[in-house]
């Protein structure tokens, strides 16, 4: 048995009579009224699709560009990870190879509990703040990514006595 | 006459703490328990913070977190009423440690021969800064057991 086609969303009579009127010029209001005015009347994105067609057109790009705001269908926003502001702090007195003597350094992590034990990890394994900037703020996932940008190589000691 | 620094520079581990700017956080060091907890309740009443944790970090030395989450500026008068009130030397270094670095810290594990601060008195809520102070305690112990 042969496959049956789909049927056509409109007549030939219809499209012959729009391609026609797109030849002449009309705009796709007039060639609505005047098929409603024949008894061809078809919807109007269904004529739209057919006088693109006709034309060699596609679509416009951005098609919510021309719909006015407070008719446009939003998309909801993705939420931005939530923020808590705490931190987990490194800290006791540091020293390194270019600053023998011991300064008070202090690392504080913000992140997921995943990047903090790495990046709590790393600090302890012997990178300090550097004497220049002693205390460092940033995030886990930052300082796992470089931890030579907010420390160097050192080592961390304990208080050093001052005899007075 | 000042010697200034000798050499007895000894390797040791870094200390992990807790930091963050909306949490009332007391640093009670040279008082009794019934001392920090008259302080506590006071503070409490105050500035009504909801419930608050009494955790003893060594001898004679207790650290408060308060439940109820606070502005960088409430925290600070918090803080310095107590400070001012209570005569305490440590705790006024303690403030002024906190506002040079804005935001306030308390240790949470290990200091040198020092355990870390236990949990001794609980009062009030403890559903808002108490249980995320709590959660964090929990995250920095596991790192600290996973290092050490």
């Amino acid at each position: 048995m042969p496959k049956r086609k789909p049927k056509p969303k409109i007549s030939s009579k219809t499209r012959w009579a729009i391609k026609t009127y797109v030849k002449q010029g009309y705009s796709a209001n007039k060639i609505q009224k005047k098929l409603k005015g024949q008894g061809l009347g078809i919807r109007r994105k269904t004529l739209l699709t057919e006088v693109r067609k006709i034309k060699g057109k596609k679509h416009k790009a951005h098609p919510q560009k021309y719909t006015p705001t407070k008719y446009r269908r939003v998309t909801p926003k993705a939420r931005k990870p939530f923020f808590s502001g705490k931190h987990i702090a490194v800290y006791r007195y540091a020293r390194t190879l270019r600053h023998r003597r011991p300064y008070s350094a202090r690392f504080e992590f913000y992140g997921n509990g995943k990047d903090l034990a790495k990046a709590v990890r790393l600090a302890l394994r012997g990178i300090v703040p550097r004497c220049e900037h002693p205390f460092v703020e940033c995030s886990a996932r930052a300082f796992l990514k470089d931890p030579y940008r907010y420390g160097e190589d050192g080592e961390w000691v304990d208080r050093p006595n001052i005899e007075s | 006459m000042v010697n200034g620094l000798t050499d007895q520079i000894s390797k040791a581990d870094p200390i992990l703490g807790f930091t963050d700017r909306h949490t009332v956080k007391l640093d009670l060091d040279e008082m009794s328990f019934k001392s920090a907890r008259y302080w506590a309740n006071l503070v409490l009443r105050k500035y009504k913070l909801s419930g608050y944790i009494i955790l003893k970090s060594s001898k004679k030395c207790y650290h408060v977190v308060f439940d109820r989450y606070v502005s960088w500026d409430e925290n600070l008068s918090v803080v310095g009423w107590v400070a001012i009130l209570s005569k305490s030397l440590k705790l006024k270094d303690y403030l002024g440690m906190q506002c040079i670095k804005m935001s306030s810290t308390l240790r949470v594990a290990p200091k040198g021969e020092k355990p870390s601060p236990r949990i001794v008195f609980r009062y009030g809520s403890q559903d808002h800064a108490v249980k995320d102070f709590l959660e964090y305690r929990q995250l920095i112990k596991q790192i600290h057991r996973s290092v050490f």
